[in-house]
C-alpha cells in the first residue's frame, strides 16, 4: 500500500529520470536498501490534500467567486485545477531542489564515476527537479479530477462542471 | 575465611539477577551502632544509661546521667574516658561513611556515563614459522650470494618490519626439523652448502609429501608456515618414478586434506621465484649434473585465509627482491558468501524494494542510443580468495548458469562497501529467473606449462613434478566442491 503513490509518480518516471525516481522511493547510497523516507509518500499525500481543497473550494465555498453559478463553466473548472497543479509544481521542485542543492541526494544517485572515483557524468540536474515538478502537476490533476467526480453532486451551483 | 575469586567479567550478571558495574564502587561494608546521636533532643534514659555515652547531653537532669555506677572509681573513670574516645572516633567513622554511601546510589550505579574502565586491548599477532629446505638439491641456490638469499631475506625482512608478527622462528627442514633461532641476518650468513651439511638430517633424498606433512603438524591457530623449497621430487635410484609422482600427489591431497579438517578456514599460496642455481642437480635417479643457470624455486605459504590476506597486503608479490614472484598458485577453501548488490542505474531496470541488492524487476532493453540489449551490472568484493586480479578479471575462470547472458568483467568503482569487481551481464533478450555467477577454483595454466614430466635432466624454468603437489593440494581443497561463492542475481 506504501507503494502506490510512488508507482503513480513512476508513471513519469522518463521525465525526471530514474536516478531522481530512486531517491525519491528512499534509497540510500550509504546501506544500498530503500531505507530512506519515501518522499512519494510526503509530496503525494500533499498534492491529494491540496488537490482536495481546492475542489471542495470550488464547489462548496460561498467566498470569491467560488461555488457561484457564474463559475459553473468547465473552463473555470480548469482554471482551478491548473491552480492546483501549479502549486504542486512548485511544492515538487522545491522539495527537491532544495534537496539537490544542500547535497541530499546520495552520490551514487548524482554521479557515474570511472574505477578512480573521478566523476564521469552527472546525473541529475536541476531541470530534473522542474520536470518531477511537473509530474507532481499531472499527480495532482488526476486527483482533482478524482476528487471532483466524487463531490460535484452535492454542489449547489457547479454539480454541472466540468461535465453532466 | 571465604575469599571471593569471582572477576569483574563473572559479576556481570548475578544468580540474583541484579547487575553490577564495572565502575561502581566495591561493596559496602556496613556497621552496626547506636544511632541515638542523630536525636539529639530526644535522648532516652536506656542509651544513656550506658556508661560509653554519658558525656553526650549535658543538660539532662543529675539523676539521669548518674545511675547506680560507682563514679568515684578512678580507673573506671579513665576506662571511660579512653572508650568515649574509641566510640567518638567510631561514630565519626560511621557518618563519613553514611554520607559517602549516599554519593553511590542504584540511579548512579546504573548510570552508562559514568566513567568506564579502560580496557587495554592488545593484539595478539600471529607467529610466523619459516622452513628452508636444506637438502643436498638446496645447496645450488645458497652458493655465494644468489637472487634466492636475497629474495628470501628481504620478504622475511618485510615480514619483520612490516609488525605483521611479534615472533618470527626460522628452521631448516628435511628429514628432520632443525631449529635455527629467529635471527635473519644471522641465518642468512650461514645459509651455504657447507651450513646446510652441517646442520643434520637426511639430506639425500626429498620426499615433500612428509615434508608438508611435517610443517602441517607444527602449523597451529594463529601461526603462518612458510616453506621454501625447490618442489623437486626425488624418487630415488631404481623406483618406479611415475608411480612415485602419484603416490606424493595423494600423500600431500591426505596431509592437506587431514589439516584442513582440523583447520577448515585454511589457505594455501605457492610462489614461484627464480634464482640462480650453481651447484649438482639431482635427477629422479638422484643422479647429479652441475649447472650454473636459471632455476625456479617456491615459496609455500600456508595458514588461515584471513592471516594470510592480511600478510599478502602487508608484504605484496611485487615487493619480492630479485627476478620477483613469476607466478602465483592460491586457494582457499569454498564456498563462501560474499558482498554482492546490484549497481543502482547500470540499465534498464528497477531495484526490488524489499531486496535491492539481489533482485531486479521490469528489466527491458536499453532504448537510448545504438544500443538495443538488456544489461546489468553487479558490484562484488571478491577481496577475500587471496586470487590475483588477473584470475578475478579472467572470464573463463566463471560459469554462468544462463548462456544467453555474455559477462563482462572490470574493477569497480572507488566505493565504501569494499567492493573490487563488476560483473556486467548483457543480452539480446531479456530473461526472467536467476542469474547464477559462480567463480570457479582452478588450477592455474602456468602449473602446466612449468611442470617437467620426466625428470632426467634439468628443463630451464621448469620443475619435475610441481604439477603433483599442486595437484595433490587442490583436491584436498575441492573435495566437496569447486567454486569459491556463487552469486545469485534475481530477475522479476
Amino acid at each position: 500500500m506504501d507503494e502506490i503513490l510512488g508507482k503513480i509518480y513512476c508513471w513519469f518516471e522518463s521525465l525526471f529520470g530514474q536516478n531522481l525516481a530512486e531517491y525519491l522511493w528512499g534509497y540510500s547510497c550509504e546501506t544500498q536498501v530503500y531505507d530512506g523516507k519515501n518522499l512519494y509518500n510526503s509530496i503525494g499525500l500533499i498534492a491529494i490534500g491540496i488537490s482536495l481543497v481546492f475542489v471542495l473550494a470550488y464547489y462548496y465555498l460561498p467566498l470569491w467567486g467560488f461555488n457561484h453559478p457564474r463559475t459553473n463553466r468547465w473552463w473555470n473548472w480548469i482554471i482551478i485545477l491548473f491552480i492546483a497543479g501549479v502549486t504542486n509544481l512548485l511544492i515538487g521542485y522545491s522539495w527537491t531542489v532544495n534537496d539537490f542543492l544542500n547535497g541530499n541526494i546520495g552520490d551514487c544517485l548524482m554521479y557515474s564515476r570511472d574505477s578512480d572515483g573521478n566523476i564521469i557524468s552527472q546525473l541529475i540536474f536541476q531541470k530534473d527537479c522542474w520536470l518531477f515538478g511537473l509530474s507532481n502537476f499531472f499527480v495532482s490533476a488526476i486527483f482533482f479530477i478524482v476528487w471532483s467526480g466524487i463531490f460535484k453532486w452535492w454542489s449547489r451551483n457547479c454539480k454541472h462542471s466540468p461535465l453532466f | 575465611m571465604k575469599i571471593d575469586k569471582t572477576t569483574y567479567k563473572d559479576r556481570k550478571e548475578r544468580p540474583s539477577g541484579m547487575t553490577a558495574y564495572h565502575a561502581s564502587r566495591p561493596d559496602k561494608v556496613l556497621f552496626f551502632a547506636d544511632t541515638h546521636f542523630l536525636f539529639k533532643s530526644r535522648p532516652t534514659l536506656h542509651t544513656l544509661s550506658s556508661p560509653t555515652c554519658r558525656h553526650t547531653n549535658q543538660s539532662l537532669p543529675k539523676s539521669a546521667i548518674l545511675p547506680t555506677h560507682n563514679l568515684n572509681n578512678h580507673l573506671n573513670n579513665l576506662k571511660l574516658k579512653s572508650m568515649n574516645k574509641a566510640i567518638h572516633v567510631l561514630y565519626g567513622f560511621v557518618v563519613i561513611l553514611l554520607l559517602t554511601s549516599c554519593g553511590n546510589s542504584g540511579k548512579k550505579t546504573n548510570n552508562n556515563n559514568a566513567p568506564k574502565d579502560s580496557v587495554k586491548v592488545e593484539i595478539i599477532r600471529p607467529t610466523v614459522n619459516v622452513y628452508i629446505e636444506n637438502s643436498g638439491s638446496m645447496d645450488g641456490y645458497v652458493k655465494g650470494v644468489t637472487e634466492f638469499e636475497q629474495a628470501v631475506y628481504n620478504y622475511l625482512t618485510d615480514i619483520k618490519i612490516s609488525q605483521f608478527t611479534d615472533s618470527l622462528n626460522l628452521f631448516y627442514i628435511n628429514s628432520d626439523i632443525i631449529p635455527q633461532g629467529s635471527d635473519i641476518s644471522d641465518f642468512i650468513e650461514k645459509l651455504e652448502p657447507n651450513n646446510f651439511k652441517n646442520k643434520g638430517g637426511s639430506r639425500g633424498t626429498t620426499d615433500i609429501s612428509n615434508l608438508l606433512k611435517c610443517v602441517l603438524t607444527e602449523t597451529c591457530p594463529n601461526e603462518i608456515a612458510i616453506l621454501v623449497t625447490d618442489g623437486i621430487f626425488s624418487p630415488g635410484k631404481g623406483k618406479d618414478a611415475e608411480q612415485y609422482l602419484v603416490n606424493q600427489q595423494i600423500g600431500i591431497k591426505s596431509n592437506m586434506a587431514a589439516y584442513l579438517k582440523k583447520y577448515p578456514n585454511s589457505a594455501v599460496v605457492i610462489y614461484q621465484l627464480s634464482s640462480q642455481f650453481d651447484g649438482l642437480y639431482y635427477n629422479h635417479e638422484d643422479y647429479g649434473t652441475k649447472i650454473n643457470e636459471q632455476r625456479p624455486y617456491y615459496i609455500w605459504i600456508i595458514g588461515e585465509t584471513d592471516l594470510i590476506n592480511d600478510l599478502i597486503i602487508k608484504v605484496p608479490e611485487n615487493k619480492f627482491k630479485g627476478s620477483g614472484v613469476q607466478n602465483v598458485f592460491s586457494i582457499t577453501g569454498g564456498p563462501k558468501s560474499v558482498d554482492y548488490a546490484v549497481k543502482m542505474g547500470s540499465g534498464n531496470f528497477d531495484l526490488d524494494k524489499q531486496e535491492p541488492k539481489t533482485t531486479i524487476e521490469n528489466l527491458k532493453k536499453e532504448t537510448k542510443g545504438k544500443q538495443n540489449s538488456a544489461r546489468f551490472s553487479v558490484n562484488v568484493n571478491l577481496s577475500g580468495f587471496l586470487l590475483s586480479d588477473n584470475y578475478l578479471r579472467d572470464i573463463s575462470n566463471y560459469e554462468l548458469n544462463n548462456k544467453d547472458f555474455a559477462l563482462t568483467i572490470c574493477n569497480s568503482v572507488s566505493n565504501s562497501f569494499g567492493y573490487t569487481h563488476q560483473l556486467n551481464f548483457e543480452s539480446g533478450s531479456v530473461h526472467k529467473g536467476v542469474i547464477s555467477v559462480k567463480l570457479k577454483t582452478l588450477i592455474p595454466q602456468w602449473v602446466e606449462e612449468k611442470n617437467d614430466s620426466i625428470g632426467t635432466a634439468p628443463v630451464k624454468g621448469k620443475t619435475y613434478g610441481i604439477k603433483y603437489q599442486i595437484h595433490g593440494v587442490y583436491e584436498a581443497f575441492t573435495i566437496s566442491n569447486n567454486y569459491y561463492t556463487e552469486i545469485k542475481i534475481k530477475i522479476n
